[in-house]
């Protein structure tokens, strides 16, 4: 099986601060990802593991080097390019999943949608998503009703509406009992069967080794803003 | 497939307009309030615009012949020959164009305090006219236009009051009621008269808190007898009105013109007359309109400003406590222009309900002055299509300027600043 590369980084760094008050982020990483992967970021709190997420999503700029996402080069991309990007490329899920209260799980999910405009076929396709994570019954329930396991499935089909290639987890657990955790780790894993390359940030070993286990998956560790192929340190004591 | 742009991003934002309940509803009410006074004025405008042209149109051709005095207005001391009516329909150029005539002679000292503060305005007085019946027939004046009872009979001090007055008076004006009226200074000499009917009197648009005349009419021989009684000059017509037979306005000034030029140079000597055409006064109430339409033009923008700013502070406050999910919104692929559009729907959907409101109430404020004397007097309150729709070109502006501020500043939002922070 012959994998693609879909995502590169070349000697990508991140600075925050100024002068005497620097702290790097990232430092000077090289990455690839293959196409159809499921990655998990592990590292303990403030290696750059949500940075290094926030640059692959062209949410923010690195500072020097560059990144590649299906071969094109994300870091000087124009507001209106950048928007595209994360409408078709990435799919964005959230720790707090940050949807919108007032308005039902459907629409929620159709969010990226609405200013482009909804066909029925988006609507059909929505439904189908909230069947994919179970939600299927309750599609016009108002979110605030939701625990947070059924929330962060609707954030999940939400970043799935534009059916992108890359789908961009940052501690989807985080909020989440053991039991919910793992069945949200499950659904994202299982999105490679769809083609989607899966990051998804976490300092929980348990998210790492399930994906460990997966034929697909592959733990990245990051300390210190660089990347390590076999950590120095003890993830049971992080 | 058809993708409906538009309609899902004012779904959604009208949604979101009333995320802050209190916020909003808060702005709308202050946009409504508003909005209200624009409508209300601007259908009291109307009104009188209404009245004004319908004046117009009932006067085209008119003259008033008084004698010549600085103020053009009816006076007991003008003082018109009966022979001035053969003077003016022998005036060369003038004399040919004259179709119709009335005559009018009014009493002495009539309006005096005998009805004080019993009327609409402190200032307001009761004047007691005389007319000829068939003159006045033939003119259709305000003997042929009698709503309730009948017209006076000759020579038996009866009178017709006017349907304004019937409505005002704090005094007994039914039929069959007497009204007393003092002919001198003095008050010894009075003049009697009963009234028998009410005459339908045409609203002019003046407002209560102008002073006005209450013309009440009995025949001329009545008033020729007071004025005989009080020791002025008797058997005059203190004015005659001309109709001409013109098609415009302007016609009639020159006729006017034709009149006044020939009694300057003594063509009515010894008697020297004014003549004015009422177009001349409704010119000048035109004026007064186009005050009323600036002052309008003025509260409008005032209003705007206002009604911006109570949307401006709304949405800022609502801007700035939804900051993190305008940068979900971009995280998701929104752009700018976007957002931008979105919090200008919402800031539109609040002042469009806003305006609502306005015309709700403003519709239900019209009803009620409608109904009853107030500070708009009897004038119609009219609603109109152009008036509704100026309200909505205010709301619709009130919402976009008072959108874009907000808009430009959730628009700025960096995801990655606001999701940092969280």
């Amino acid at each position: 099986m012959i994998l693609i590369t879909l995502i590169k980084l070349k000697k990508t760094s991140k600075v925050y601060g100024e002068q005497n008050n620097i702290i790097k982020a990232l430092d000077n990483v090289d990455l690839e990802i293959e196409e159809g992967k499921v990655i998990t970021i592990m590292g303990p709190s403030g290696s750059g593991k949500s940075t290094l997420l926030n640059l692959i999503g062209a949410m923010d700029n690195p500072t020097s080097g560059e990144i590649f996402v299906q071969d094109n080069e994300i870091g000087g991309l124009t507001e209106r390019k950048l928007s595209k990007f994360r409408k078709e490329v990435v799919g964005f899920v959230f720790q707090n999943y940050y949807l919108l209260p007032n308005v039902d799980m459907l629409d929620n999910v159709l969010i990226p949608l609405i200013p482009y405009g909804i066909s029925l076929q988006d609507k059909e396709r929505a439904i189908k998503l909230l069947e994919m994570v179970g939600l299927r019954d309750r599609i016009h329930s108002k979110v605030g009703k939701l625990s947070g396991g059924e929330s962060q499935r609707v954030a999940i089909a939400r970043a799935l509406i534009n059916d992108p290639s890359v789908i961009l987890a940052d501690e989807p657990t985080g909020n989440l009992d053991s039991t919910t955790g793992k069945s949200i780790v499950e659904l994202l894993i299982n999105l490679t069967e769809r083609g989607k390359t899966v990051i998804i940030v976490t300092h929980d070993h348990r998210i790492a080794k399930m994906v460990s286990e997966h034929p697909l998956g592959k733990n990245i560790w990051i300390k210190d803003g660089q990347l390590t192929d076999d950590p120095e340190f003890d993830i049971y004591g992080w | 497939m058809v993708r409906l742009k538009f309609r899902y991003l004012l779904k959604f934002s009208a949604k979101n307009a009333f995320r802050k309940k209190s916020t909003a509803i808060l702005s709308s009410f202050g946009v409504s309030i508003g909005l209200m006074l624009v409508f209300v004025v601007g259908a009291y405008t109307a009104g009188v615009q209404a009245q004004f042209n319908d004046n117009l149109t009932r006067t085209l051709g008119i003259v008033n012949i008084i004698e010549e005095t600085e103020i053009l207005i009816p006076s007991p001391d003008s003082n018109l020959p009966l022979t001035i009516i053969d003077d003016l329909k022998n005036t060369n150029d003038v004399g040919d164009f004259i179709i119709d005539y009335n005559v009018e002679s009014q009493a002495p000292y009539s309006y005096t305090v005998e009805y004080w503060d019993k009327l609409e305005n402190p200032d307001d007085k009761i004047i007691v006219l005389g007319l000829n019946k068939s003159l006045d027939t033939n003119w259709r004046g305000f003997t042929t236009r009698i709503i309730q009872g009948r017209n006076f009979e000759i020579g038996q001090n009866e009178t017709i009051i006017s349907s304004r007055l019937a409505n005002i008076a704090d005094f007994p004006v039914s039929i069959g009621s007497k009204i007393k009226l003092t002919l001198d200074l003095l008050g010894t000499e009075t003049l009697n008269l009963t009234i028998v009917g009410i005459y339908e009197q045409i609203e002019d648009g003046t407002p209560p808190f102008v002073p006005r005349n209450y013309a009440i009419y009995t025949d001329i021989q009545t008033v020729w007898d007071a004025r005989n009684q009080s020791g002025v000059e008797t058997d005059i017509y203190t004015m005659v009105s001309l109709r001409f037979d013109v098609n415009i306005h302007e016609d009639t000034i020159t006729l006017v013109d034709r009149i006044n030029n020939f009694s300057n140079n003594g063509g009515y000597d010894p008697t020297y007359v004014s003549a004015y055409s009422l177009y001349a006064f409704y010119e000048t109430v035109e004026q007064n309109l186009e005050i009323i339409n600036s002052f309008t033009g003025v509260l409008g923008t005032i209003t705007a400003l206002a009604g911006g700013m109570a949307i401006i502070v709304g949405q800022l406050m609502s801007v700035s406590s939804r900051m993190k999910e305008f940068a979900i919104l971009k995280a998701t692929g929104w752009k700018s222009r976007h957002i931008m559009t979105n919090i200008i729907y919402e800031s539109l959907t609040l002042s469009l309900l806003g305006a609502g409101g306005g015309l709700a109430i403003g519709a239900l404020l019209i009803f009620l002055l409608s109904g009853n004397l107030t500070a708009f007097g009897n004038t119609p309150i009219i609603i109109t299509l152009p008036g509704i729709i100026e309200v909505v070109i205010y709301a619709v502006l009130l919402g976009v300027l008072g959108g874009l501020y907000p808009g430009i500043k959730a628009s700025k939002v960096r995801p990655i600043k606001v999701l940092k922070e969280l």
